[in-house]
């Protein structure tokens, strides 16, 4: 079973900080659970090298960009169960994911998915969508408007696809950290987000940043959810790099100590991206029961 | 068997090289080894690697080959088969039609980053899925030998040095993702088998005293004699994962995901490569000669153990050759 994943979003909602942040965290998670675990991740060369570039920029404690022209930056994963089958025919027999993350704005991706390169944007089975949550003050964002659109068109898309249709939908809310603490007071919720193992004080604490930014796209998803029909529930992320001053009083990425490893690593919330890696397989493997 | 050594400029090829051969030549000689191993090289290559092999022995550091120089590095390991030593008779075993050894044909690549921008080139400078020559060749080793200098190892985020160290763990990852995508259309699955070794060189310089607390978090034992008796190929392999996954993860994480693409790159073994040294009369370190033990004369003090251990794994790669690159390899050479 292959799950298609595509991640969206806006200018500055922080695709190319999360792509640098999944990466790292693949390697990690790969890296720490080891050969056992079944965990493997892979990317073609070209897309490994866009990856990289901005995982070094990361690592070596630059907020990160990329060239001009990288329209799609695409890697996949598979978390095998192992065992007789795999050995036998040296093969990682598992769900795969691949995802692809679309660098072109979520506003203008709409008009454009006519062009080759976005015409399965609307074919995934989880749409993430990522939203810069430092712009929680400022109320409905520009990118609600092109969620909804966005999602209707897949809903149209799908309608006379008589198959297996629920699609499942992800927000990953970037830059937590640059949320003001008196936004937290005024919204009346704590400024730390529940645990991965919360799911339902997860979806709750979340929908209240939707209902802020996104309320089009909130009421869209509640009532096609209502509907029994397309979208499942949201789930939620949380996603930050904590900074700190270089020398020259720059805001740059922080790195730190972790127990166990010799380097420094950069200071970033892995568990959440380690919690969006795990459901994405969940996703995989509840499609096949 | 072709096989490529890679690694980043100045990464210790070409003392690599010198002590491989250097330990080829006391694996040849040694009575136990009695015709079970041969080493050949022609003579463009030979007058290249006894150079950096002369330079050792004379208590001084090889010269750095040129990029020109590395392509022709090329030499070749043979191994006896069990069936030629053990059964047949003298006259057979003399005949050519035999093919009495399995061989492993090393290729010796520089790579850096422009180098892997340098594979997917076209003579006239612009991006293509073309392959050049030396790509092609480098995309069809089945084994691949990768030298990571242990002396770039850094914990310091802001230097120089650290950045080198992310780029060469990008360049390894790309280069294993390359030949991941390359081999993934080959219908047999035993041509999909990669066999990746590892060698850490320059491993001495990992323990020295500013290391000690990089050593410790990693969790690895703080005295070299500790890595020469290892002969347990899991723990050696936990203790090597343990620097990989501090310092070069991309690479680890990338030799895990080749199986995605239905090309195993799993069995990855590991080596450690260092010379001890000594003061030279201008106060640097040079290469040290220790006196050999049951004859006369000096020897290069190296980690010929680990070299000794080197050439016997190739042994085993050599006698697991599948029969599609045997022959793809005859043809070559009738055709040059």
């Amino acid at each position: 079973m292959t799950l298609n994943v595509g991640v969206f979003g806006s200018d500055g909602s922080g695709r190319t900080t999360f792509t640098g942040l999944l990466y790292m965290a693949q390697v990690d998670f790969s890296n720490r659970t080891g050969q056992k675990s079944g965990f493997r991740f892979f990317a073609e060369p070209v897309q490994i090298k866009a990856m990289q570039g901005i995982y070094n920029q990361l690592r070596s404690r630059e907020w990160p960009f990329l060239p001009a022209g990288v329209l799609k930056i695409s890697c996949s994963y598979v978390y095998s169960s192992g065992g007789f089958l795999s050995k036998l025919f040296n093969r990682a027999e598992g769900n795969t994911v691949v995802i692809d993350i679309y660098m072109v704005d979520i506003c203008h991706l709409v008009g454009f998915m006519e062009k080759p390169i976005y015409k399965k944007a609307a074919d995934n089975d989880v749409f993430v969508f990522l939203l810069d949550a430092s712009d929680l003050p400022d109320g409905p964002v520009p990118a609600d408007g092109a969620f909804c659109s966005f999602l209707s068109r897949i809903v149209e898309a799908k309608r006379d696809n008589s198959g297996d249709n629920s699609l499942d939908v992800v927000f990953v809310l970037t830059k937590f950290d640059m949320i003001d603490k008196g936004v937290f007071t005024d919204m009346a919720i704590s400024p730390i987000h529940p645990l991965i193992s919360e799911c339902d004080k997860r979806s709750e604490y979340g929908e209240k940043f939707m209902a802020r930014m996104c309320p089009k796209t909130l009421a869209f998803l509640r009532d096609n959810a209502r509907a029994k029909s397309l979208f499942r529930s949201a789930v939620y992320f949380f996603s930050c790099v904590n900074a700190s001053f270089d020398e020259e009083g720059n805001v740059v990425p922080r790195m730190k100590r972790v127990k166990g490893s010799a380097n420094f690593e950069l200071d970033y919330t892995y568990e959440e991206y380690e919690g969006l890696i795990k459901n994405l397989a969940e996703l995989a493997s509840g499609r096949i029961s | 068997m072709p096989t490529a050594i890679l690694g980043d400029r100045a990464a210790g090829k070409t003392t690599f090289i010198g002590l491989l051969y250097a330990a080829q030549i006391r694996f040849t000689n040694d009575p136990a080894n009695k015709d079970v191993f041969r080493f050949y090289a022609d003579p463009t290559a030979l007058s290249i690697i006894r150079k950096l092999y002369e330079n050792l022995k004379t208590s001084a550091w090889p010269d750095g080959t040129t990029k020109g120089q590395k392509s022709m590095l090329r030499f070749t390991f043979g191994y006896e088969k069990m069936l030629h030593g053990a059964v047949l008779p003298q006259w057979m075993r003399e005949r050519d039609w035999i093919h009495p050894f399995a061989t492993i044909n090393f290729n010796v690549y520089d790579v850096a980053g422009e180098d892997i921008q340098d594979m997917t080139k076209t003579p006239d400078g612009v991006q293509s899925k073309k392959l050049t020559d030396i790509a092609k060749s480098l995309l069809e080793s089945r084994v691949l030998v990768m030298l990571i200098d242990t002396s770039k190892i850094t914990e310091d985020c802001d230097s120089d040095e650290y950045r080198s160290m992310l780029e060469y763990d990008g360049i390894m990852a790309t280069l294993i993702s390359m030949i991941a995508q390359y081999n993934s259309e080959k219908p047999d699955p035993k041509e999909r088998k990669i066999y990746p070794v590892i060698v850490f060189t320059k491993f001495d310089t990992l323990f020295q005293d500013e290391n000690a607390v990089m050593i410790k978090d990693m969790e690895i034992p703080k005295d070299i004699k500790t890595y020469a008796d290892l002969n347990n190929s899991n723990i050696r392999r936990d203790y090597c994962e343990k620097i990989l996954r501090n310092f070069f993860g991309q690479t680890l994480a990338l030799l895990k995901g080749g199986k995605l693409m239905n090309v195993s790159f799993d069995r990855t073994e590991y080596f450690f490569s260092y010379v001890n040294t000594k003061f030279g009369k201008d106060g640097k370190a040079v290469p040290n000669q220790r006196k050999i033990l049951d004859g006369a004369g000096h020897e290069i003090d190296f980690s010929y153990d680990e070299y000794a251990r080197f050439i016997m794994h190739f042994k085993k790669i050599a006698n697991e050759m599948p029969d599609g690159i045997r022959e793809r390899e005859e043809i070559t050479v009738t055709e040059q």
